[in-house]
């Protein structure tokens, strides 16, 4: 009797693993293949193009009138319609504003749901805004936090002391003074600083520069003199410093840390493991990449006219004044302007 | 007498030990992916200059699937003028041929290469279109796969590296809902890919390019003298002859892809076999090169060896289980505790195929598909059955390497009656 039960018992134990998996293999509650979004693409101004595009389409193409509307985005969400708007100091907008000409806020203003306007937007002092999409120009004064992103058809220009969320982008200029900090920055170009501070046109590289020899890679090497001159791209072991005004026309790859002195020339993509330095008035034209940290000293430029490049770090971006970077600027850390 | 005893003492000994180093190197792959820090992969950049791409498609007699992938490559987002498509038709007795020919009367950057002579077999026909190539990087997919629109682009823009000679992408089962052995397959992905591929890829060491859903730079492999045809395993043969000369092997977690897993058991015995047999070719080809190669560091000739020998543990395994029952019907169990120890290690180590469980557990959490893993005991029949295949396979290779024989590819036989893709009317 008691062998009758040990040996129930042991079967019981046996099977009693995969009970669970039984049921699920019948109920079929996660059968469904791991979802992949077949339609993704990469695009640097994916809030503000997707955002516009769902309100327009739930606002019959925006020709609606002044007022309140109910429309169902994620879930359902009031819409304030104007037609010109000024928000006066210190106000709580609650719902979502849809602005058919243009924005204008007086400091202190709170918009706790997104914002699309179709005209230009003017951004008093400290105001805190959840998203903005502007089709026109935009204009950020000092000291406002973006909770999410801000995107404009037109050129942007943020003052100091502002937080740009996760996202700035324009399909123009994107001007930004010293201590604003970012995620993720989007500008044809980006600059740092007053604009007069950047490099102007004629001292940038044009693509007939963009130079990468097709030869064999260097390995060995860790230094390049100052003025030294290098038609190849290096594959450094180890941290590689370049000296002033040397030119490499090739890319860059180094498994520790890259620093470059001022003017230092590289007419190819940077990739490190460490962190990327770049002293004053560097030009790169292609991509730079850095599982560590980025910081551009003044001047320094990345990419040219016509061209789209990155800049792309895990632990953090610093850029000086007068930064010029003509496309993507990315960091999985705190990004910030000095 | 006494001499046979240590033997095979020692022999279980040494497989106990192994399967402890397995078991360390896979907890260290799980705790890195759980807490340790992720490496940026290239994904996140934009450039405009896009490096121009040629992608293959070995095929042969693939009708059911053909018009599957070219229509799933025709949204690509990758700039058409320098993209092209190069469909081989590798000695089909089908209407695969017809497909691609219609394929290309109606789209100029699609241009088949149809193989009707010499050998056949994937590695021959991949050499034969690279020739013919013209991008400066080689993406290969085969041909049951289902690329997304932006999965060019996100494998191509890792070649801006200068120092990357390969890049694997992430492998998706799509036919889940077949049978059992679909969805163990697609636990075994998921595993391999989310942790173990990923955290090779963070610790840097040496992820592998699986053959398909990847590329490479196709000038350095053409002077690295193209695919071993002899080599079943060409996936893994590329990896270690690219590492071996310098080049990196990035894997890319987020350039997924659909594939049809085997839904026979039948289909996935060969295919497991064909894996063992090709990846022990390699590693009786690389072995002493992969240790004395002075472009690796001591972690990397570490991992690579122990990539390498992973067709291997079944084997050594198997035979650790006789050698214990052996040594308990001698009476001379009284190093360890024996078979059941032995079980019982091999069990927590290699649970299921080359994702121990508590991968394939942490992938399914990383996924947000935890209710999967109330499948993982099911894993055991997975583990036992590949112990066997992947044995015979050991057998193979061992043959071909003291024989010289020379190996005849087998294609994977697909199931897929329609498109599973909605939208695309084939």
């Amino acid at each position: 009797m008691i062998l009758l039960l040990f040996a129930i018992l042991l079967v019981v134990l046996f099977f009693l693993p995969f009970l669970p998996g039984f049921r699920e293999f019948f109920i079929e509650e996660d059968v469904a293949p791991l979802f992949i979004d077949m339609d993704y693409r990469k695009e640097p101004r994916y809030f503000g193009v997707s955002f516009r595009r769902l309100l327009l389409e739930k606002l019959s193409g925006g020709t609606v009138r002044a007022g309140l509307r109910s429309v169902l985005l994620s879930r359902q969400e009031t819409v304030e319609v104007f037609d010109t708007a000024t928000i006066h100091q210190g106000r709580i907008m609650s719902d979502i504003c849809f602005v058919k000409r243009d924005l204008r806020s007086g400091s202190k203003v709170l918009f706790e749901k997104e914002v699309y306007v179709q005209g230009s937007a003017s951004i008093g002092e400290f105001n805190q805004l959840r998203a903005l999409a502007c089709d026109g120009e935009v204009a950020v004064s000092s000291g406002v936090k973006l909770i999410r992103w801000l995107d404009a058809e037109g050129s942007i220009r943020v003052a100091s002391g502002s937080d740009l969320g996760i996202s700035a982008s324009s399909g123009q200029k994107l001007i930004i003074e010293e201590n604003c900090s970012f995620k993720r920055l989007y500008g044809l170009p980006v600059i740092t600083g007053q604009e007069h501070e950047a490099p102007i046109s004629e001292h940038e590289l044009g693509p007939e520069h963009a130079i990468v020899f097709a030869g064999e890679a260097e390995r060995e090497l860790s230094h390049i003199p100052e003025r030294g001159l290098k038609d190849c791209s290096i594959i450094a072991a180890k941290s590689l410093t370049i000296g002033e005004q040397a030119w490499i026309r090739g890319d860059l790859k180094s498994h520790g840390n890259i620093t470059a002195g001022a003017e230092v020339t590289v007419t190819g993509n940077i990739f490190a493991e460490g962190d990327v330095h770049l002293g004053p008035r560097c030009r790169v034209l292609g991509t730079v990449f850095s599982q560590g940290r980025i910081t551009f000293d003044e001047g320094v430029v990345v990419g040219c006219n016509g061209k789209i490049k990155s800049v792309i770090s895990k632990k953090g971006t610093t850029l000086g004044r007068g930064v010029k970077v003509y496309g993507f600027v990315l960091t999985e850390g705190e990004g910030i302007i000095v | 007498m006494a001499l046979a005893i240590s033997i095979l003492k020692g022999y279980l000994l040494f497989t106990i030990c192994l399967m402890v180093i397995y078991a360390v190197r896979h907890i260290i792959f799980t705790l890195n992916r759980l807490f340790g820090e992720q490496r940026l992969y290239y994904h996140d950049i934009i450039d405009s200059d896009l490096t121009t791409v040629s992608i293959l498609i070995p095929m042969h007699n693939e009708e059911k699937v053909a018009a599957h992938i070219l229509e799933q490559l025709l949204k690509t987002d990758y700039d058409m003028d320098k993209l092209e498509i190069i469909p081989i038709n590798d000695f089909s007795a089908d209407a695969t041929g017809e497909i691609l020919d219609r394929y290309a009367a109606k789209y100029p950057f699609i241009k088949p290469l149809h193989r009707y002579e010499g050998d056949r077999g994937k590695p021959v026909a991949l050499n034969d279109a690279i020739e013919a190539a013209t991008g400066e990087i080689i993406i290969v997919f085969d041909a049951d796969y289902l690329p997304p629109r932006g999965i060019i682009r996100n494998i191509a823009v890792c070649f801006k590296d200068p120092e990357v000679g390969a890049v694997m992408g992430r492998v998706i089962p799509v036919n889940t809902k077949a049978n059992l052995l679909t969805r163990l397959l697609d636990l075994e992905r998921s595993g391999g890919y989310q942790v173990d591929q990923q955290a090779r890829y963070n610790l840097k060491l040496t992820p592998q390019y699986g053959g398909t859903v990847g590329g490479f730079r196709r000038e350095v492999v053409r002077r690295l003298g193209s695919f071993d045809a002899n080599v079943l395993a060409e996936d893994t043969e590329l990896t270690y002859r690219l590492t071996l000369n310098g080049w990196k092997v990035l894997y890319a977690n987020r350039a997924e892809c659909y594939e049809e897993a085997p839904e026979l058991w039948t289909v996935r015995a060969r295919q497991i076999r064909r894996w063992s047999r090709g990846h022990n070719d390699v590693m009786f080809k690389y072995l002493v090169p992969l240790l004395r190669s002075r472009h690796l560091t001591f972690r990397e000739k570490v991992d690579g060896f122990l990539l390498l020998v992973i067709y291997c543990v079944p084997v050594i395994l198997m035979i650790g289980v006789f050698d214990s029952l052996a040594l308990f019907f001698l009476g001379e169990m009284e190093i360890v505790a024996g078979m059941l120890f032995l079980v019982f290690i091999g069990a927590y180590n290699t649970f299921g195929n080359f994702a121990p469980f508590y991968q394939v557990g942490t992938a399914c959490l990383l996924d947000g598909a935890p209710q999967r893993i109330l499948l993982l005991p099911f894993l055991i029949f997975n583990f036992y059955f590949n112990v066997w295949y992947i044995s015979r396979g050991f057998a193979d290779s061992l043959v071909d390497t003291i024989t010289m024989r020379k190996t005849k590819w087998q294609k994977t036989e697909r199931f897929r009656q329609k498109s599973v893709i909605k939208g695309q009317g084939v």
